[in-house]
């Protein structure tokens, strides 16, 4: 062997030292915090309950859950009030996302963008307790519908899946805004003004123009809205009351409640599957790149 | 670009809408919480500050409080950490599997913070590792760190190497080049990236209800608080929070604007 294949070894040896060095904490972060409890949920929703003392696997806690009609309602609702608040989302934020980008002035929409980020940095829990305080029957809305005599009882507003949508779309819509605003960003203007030059009225050029190309902010946003709703405990337990279970409290009470962690592990993987399909279903129809759509957050 | 005068309107109604329910309520929570009236709401009694002096004989919130800082400084270190050597890893070499390991990075991100708490309590428990602090520091970690990656890769792609190698042929070796030429260029990504783990932790419950135990960080006990019946001590709470948490962040995006330019 000549002393330059030796050299070019060695470096090559270096090289991969470094890089096994460098890649060993990732790899034991996405081994034992995410690859391995994952797969062990997966197989444990397999398993019979421990008391039973039966070995091998088994779909019984699947059968339990797709025959169960409480269940069944209580995951259709999930996924349905998800979808809406994932929608009202898009229509609240997409206006205000437009506006930042391309009718504000510069200074303007930076004023605007930092109140618009402002409370995002109060953590959830506040967020929604103050949706608490509002929405109460002695709250603040009615409080104030009372004094002006416009109504002699509170109406009901908080504990009621109006008040889970009102909440959740407060709580992420900043998820929904920032994707929007940054594909708008890189939009030319003399795309909207060619199409307003051709005789396009402004309604047509947002319906034609505008929204097809910020595509790629929509789905991005409505991925990472869909996902914290389906998977958030905070709203739906402290806005939704006792009386609309949402699907992530359905698995807690499993959990800690029952004590049945099988039964658990079937409903939190199932919930994983659906968020997984809900994304992928989000990738195929706008053609994009998963890896972009998280990075674009 | 021509905009109608309707248009410009409604725009303007708009916004206005959208910040009273942006802000509205988090201005009435503060409000609130100078209330001489225990029940939290609209008109205002009188002005007062016992809320604030019940909290702070509150011992159980002062020790959720502290428990909560504690474990947001070892989520922070751990995920800056681990963040910081996966970036070189991903940016700096090309290998086998690497995109795959690029997806369940950043994984986390997308994935239900329940789902991360349960799978987590799961295999905990296989491995007789009792639910707690510790166990919610390694639940929270599980997905700060892939926000903390992304911060510093995006700056370290930005980084242009032949400054290291410069550094090389000027005798420094590379260990050596990457502390003074590189780190110190990823300064700012670093700065930026332990305040988003840190506010990411303090804040978190969804992942950490399920590993805590029976033991409580701040949003643990606020949450139970607030089950328990509204109080304008959580509305002083809240406001203290608030307060902090705005500070900070203007702090951390003022840092991070200077150290842009």
């Amino acid at each position: 062997m000549s002393t330059l294949t030796l050299i070019k070894n060695k470096d090559q040896f270096r090289r991969n030292l470094t890089l096994f060095i460098l890649l060993l904490p990732g790899l034991l972060w996405i081994l034992f915090l995410i690859v391995i409890p994952q797969l062990q949920m997966f197989l444990d929703s397999f398993k019979y309950r421990p008391i039973y003392h039966k070995k091998g696997l088994t779909l019984e806690n699947y059968a339990y859950f797709f025959t169960n009609v409480l269940y069944i309602k209580i995951f259709l609702k999930t996924l349905l009030v998800a979808v809406l608040v994932t929608f009202v989302s898009f229509l609240v934020c997409f206006p205000i996302a437009f506006y930042i980008a391309k009718v504000a002035k510069p200074n303007v929409a930076r004023k605007i963008f930092v109140l618009v980020i402002i409370p995002f940095w109060v953590s959830e829990l506040i967020r929604t307790f103050s949706w608490m305080i509002i929405l109460g029957d002695h709250g603040v809305i009615n409080r104030f519908l009372m004094m002006l005599h416009l109504r002699t009882e509170p109406i009901t507003l908080l504990y009621t899946n109006f008040s889970v949508i009102v909440g959740l779309v407060y709580n992420y819509l900043l998820f929904m805004i920032l994707p929007i605003y940054s594909t708008l960003e890189g939009m030319d203007n003399s795309l909207m003004e060619a199409a307003q030059d051709l005789g396009a009225n402004r309604f047509n050029v947002i319906r034609k123009i505008v929204i097809p190309y910020s595509i790629p902010g929509i789905m991005s946003g409505a991925i990472m809205v869909f996902m914290l709703s389906v998977g958030t405990y905070i709203a739906p337990t402290l806005l939704g009351g006792t009386k609309e279970i949402w699907f992530t409290e359905l698995i807690y009470n499993k959990f800690f409640k029952a004590m049945n962690w099988r039964l658990g592990s079937a409903l939190a993987f199932t919930l994983l599957i659906l968020t997984i399909l809900f994304i992928f279903a989000v990738i195929k129809i706008a053609g994009l790149k998963l890896t972009d759509v998280i990075e674009e957050e | 670009m021509q905009i109608s005068k309707f248009e410009k309107i409604f725009y303007r109604v708009f916004l206005v809408l959208f910040l009273v329910y942006l802000l509205g309520p988090l201005i009435v929570v503060m409000l609130l919480s100078f209330n001489t009236s225990p029940a939290p709401t609209l008109p205002m009694k009188g002005l007062t500050l016992k809320w604030y002096k019940a909290l702070a004989a509150d011992s159980l919130l002062k020790g959720s409080l502290l428990n909560s800082i504690m474990v947001a400084i070892a989520v922070t270190i751990l995920s800056v950490s681990i963040a910081l050597t996966t970036s070189f890893a991903l940016v700096r070499y090309r290998f086998f599997g690497q995109n795959v390991f690029y997806a369940l990075a950043l994984s986390p991100i997308i994935t239900p913070g329940v789902i991360l708490g349960v799978s987590i309590l799961i295999f905990l428990y296989k491995i007789h590792f009792q639910p707690g602090l510790k166990a919610v520091v390694l639940g929270q970690s599980s997905f700060i760190i892939s926000f903390a990656m992304l911060t510093i890769m995006g700056r370290l792609r930005k980084f242009d190497t032949s400054l290291e190698e410069a550094a090389q042929d000027l005798g420094a070796n590379k260990a050596k080049a990457i502390f003074k030429i590189t780190i110190p260029f990823l300064k700012p990504a670093i700065i930026s990236s332990a305040s988003l783990s840190f506010l990411l932790s303090f804040d978190n419950f969804n992942t950490t209800l399920f590993l805590v135990g029976n033991q409580r960080t701040l949003p643990i006990q606020i949450y139970s608080m607030l089950r328990f019946g509204l109080s304008p001590k959580i509305n002083a709470i809240s406001t203290i929070l608030v307060v902090v948490t705005v500070l900070f962040g203007f702090l951390s995006s003022r840092t991070d604007e200077t150290k842009e330019s």
